[in-house]
């Protein structure tokens, strides 16, 4: 067994792990404390399997224990909280952004799409799975070293400052919901503890969440104009069009 | 009539949200929306209540007669039914 220290959204964790694979994937996240751990995690071989057979794409087992390590902390942070938010979440200007939507949708693209027409002003804290800490006053985005197919992840944190559920169109369009609206769309994004007692915690700071946080739709297509359109709403700021490069 | 082990709830405002934990998120995926009516006869059927215990509660306390609070009740148990949070018995 491996057993390695890391700290996630401030929170020390202590990672029991039969491959060296998780250690090396959490590396950005590797932090030596001396105290004891707030959140222990560990899998069991059993686990490992259940998750290889349950991915609907193949993983080898050193990536199917690293992902269950991760259900395993996500189970415990709402008593921290905390809570994982499946979404794409970046830093301009000091405040976080959430892009949401079910997987395949288009979260990945429009951050990239930020990146390229915005550029150094934009950091991606995590391009899929960000854990959101959730305080009576404030909410703040933390990246963690799970981060999707594409690994898009720095060590960071921001205050939240909006969470846009994202949606193909021809037309691009952001508008502002009541959540009230959009509840289940939102809280399926937000991973949920099977053991009762995470599973309260997290539903109060899903409440919490909501009442603190605006809710966007985007309705968006891959170009700069979508940029345009989620940027302007959500940042207040004017966006100037970036000139194609006409050179062939 | 009683409802499956391991759903947790959490009021909204005037909504309450329901979904399920353990065991159970294995067969129950989703979230059940209720409104203030509704919550308050998930309350009741889930304390052990039978449905004309509940819709006479509901009529007292909301001072409704007590065809609409059976109707109320009625809709509100078909919705759970219909969503599977009853166990078999």
């Amino acid at each position: 067994m491996f057993e390695f220290k890391i700290k996630l959204a401030d929170k020390l964790i202590l990672l029991k792990s039969r491959f060296e694979f998780s250690r090396d994937f959490c590396r950005d996240y590797l932090f030596d404390f001396a105290c004891a751990p707030d959140i222990t995690a560990q899998v069991s071989f059993n686990e490992v399997e259940e998750e290889m057979s349950a991915a609907e794409v193949a993983v080898t087992p050193q990536y199917a224990e690293c992902l269950c390590l991760y259900r395993k902390i996500a189970e415990k942070l709402p008593l921290f909280d905390r809570c994982v938010m499946h979404g794409a979440a970046i830093e301009y200007g000091g405040s976080a952004f959430i892009f949401t939507a079910p997987s395949g949708v288009g979260k990945t693209t429009h951050i990239k799409l930020w990146k390229k027409y915005l550029g150094e002003k934009v950091s991606i804290i995590n391009g899929d799975k960000p854990i959101l800490k959730i305080k009576n006053d404030d909410v703040t985005v933390f990246s963690s070293a799970w981060a999707g197919k594409e690994k898009m992840q720095s060590n960071t944190s921001a205050p939240l400052k909006a969470i846009c559920l994202l949606k193909r169109a021809a037309q691009n369009k952001i508008y502002k919901v009541n959540p009230k609206q959009h509840l289940a769309a939102i809280l399926n994004q937000i991973y949920l503890p099977k053991d009762e007692q995470s599973a309260e915690k997290n539903l109060q700071l899903f409440s919490q969440l909501l009442e603190q946080t605006p809710i966007y739709i985007l309705e968006c297509d891959i170009s700069q104009a979508a940029v345009k359109t989620s940027f302007e709403e959500l940042t207040g700021r004017k966006f100037l069009i970036k000139e194609q490069n006409n050179e062939n | 009539m009683k409802i499956k082990k391991g759903f947790v709830k959490q009021k909204l405002g005037d909504t309450t949200i329901i979904v399920s934990t353990g065991e159970l998120s294995r067969e129950f995926h989703g979230m059940i929306e209720l409104n203030e009516t509704g919550a308050e006869i998930w309350d009741c059927i889930s304390s052990g209540m039978n449905l004309i215990e509940t819709a006479q509660k509901l009529s007292e306390e909301y001072g409704i007669d007590i065809q609409k609070a059976t109707d109320d009740v009625t809709k509100i148990v078909n919705k759970m039914l219909e969503a599977g949070v009853f166990e078999n018995e």
